[in-house]
């Protein structure tokens, strides 16, 4: 089978399907070990789980020594294992190293116009829409992605609106409920 | 970080959940879900291979639906009765959605599914779904991965040991 520049067309005999194989620079380079050096000299700063590896950084959350095998890049900050561990569980972590994010702006926008079907809904869903926004405004971007506040503040009109409305739903109510009452 | 250096090449969506690939100066970053996004990179000089499989089934069966909706759609237009017309309505903007979200991939060489390997990873990237796209993709990856490989570019092999897809 002839390979040009590293593509590789082939059927698969059991899902018929056409396959092409790219390959990339980093198919050819090896993979790097990560190692540490043992101590050799006394007074050479260990590692605090490794007390015969050398240390070559302090952790950048709790200043602990540590050696190439216990530090791990966290956004900007290198960090030990423990520190990285306690960042993810508190959700202290930073922006860069997440793998997850809640969106808060969709989630806030959705919340303000899709209970608009059923419109009695609104009473419950715009005072929360209001505590989302005012509570995540300042975490904004919550995305990855560059993206401008908007959401925000068309979720932020909707539930003012809504809670305008029922607001002025009350007062009429009132008013009706004090007529009838002779006052 | 939140510069506008995130460049869309590549956007797609199921009926349960949105994807996105973005070219970010030194990796990919596919970004999956609406609510709670999910995030990948792919960092070029990690990137060891990228496997374009074909779903020739699905470009096939995707042809046959729009066929039939356009079918029904135009009888329910020619009826002539009030009741077929207001079907057809509600069947013409099914069909021209269907439409919207099939096209790509029908027109752009037919449906694939693109996987990223890595030294630790071998991800589907949802985001791309036609074959046009992945070869705009490969070719994206090519070229920023060989920029950085470029000190050691004499290293590379001649392609002997390549593992072949199963």
């Amino acid at each position: 089978m002839s390979e040009p520049e590293g593509v590789i067309s082939c059927v698969c005999d059991t899902a018929k399907s056409n396959f092409n194989y790219y390959r990339f620079p980093a198919y050819s380079q090896e993979a790097s070990v990560l190692s540490a050096e043992k101590v050799v000299e006394e007074d050479e700063a260990t590692c605090y789980n490794h007390p015969d590896k050398v240390a070559v950084a302090a952790c950048e959350a709790c200043g602990m020594f540590a050696c190439p095998l216990c530090l791990v890049q966290m956004g900007r900050q290198r960090v030990c294992l423990n520190c990285f561990n306690r960042k993810h569980q508190d959700g202290t972590s930073g922006d860069a190293s997440s793998s997850h994010r809640y969106v808060y702006d969709s989630i806030a926008l959705s919340l303000a116009v899709i209970p608009m079907l059923i419109p009695y809904l609104t009473i419950i869903t715009a005072p929360i829409v209001l505590f989302i926004v005012i509570r995540y405004w300042k975490k904004h971007p919550c995305s990855e992605i560059p993206r401008s506040r908007i959401r925000f503040i068309m979720a932020l009109v909707f539930a003012c609106l809504q809670i305008l409305f029922w607001g002025f739903m009350l007062v009429v109510l009132i008013a009706e409920g004090g007529r009838s009452f002779g006052f | 970080m939140k510069s506008s250096n995130h460049r869309k090449i590549a956007r797609g969506s199921s009926v349960f959940q949105r994807s996105a690939l973005y070219d970010v100066e030194d990796h990919l970053l596919m970004v999956r879900g609406t609510y709670l996004e999910e995030y990948r990179r792919f960092y070029f000089r990690d990137i060891k291979a990228a496997l374009v499989r074909e779903r020739r089934s699905k470009t096939v069966l995707s042809v046959i639906l729009l066929v039939c909706l356009i079918f029904f759609c135009a009888v329910l237009f020619l009826s002539g009765s009030a009741v077929a017309l207001s079907f057809g309505v509600v069947f013409g903007i099914i069909t021209l959605l269907l439409i919207a979200q099939l096209a790509p991939g029908i027109f752009g060489g037919g449906f694939c599914r693109l996987y990223i390997v890595t030294n630790v990873q071998n991800e589907p990237i949802d985001a791309v779904s036609s074959w046009l796209q992945a070869e705009r993709v490969v070719a994206l990856i090519r070229a920023k991965s060989e920029i950085k490989a470029e000190p050691s570019a004499g290293s590379a092999d001649d392609g002997e040991n390549a593992p072949r897809p199963a």
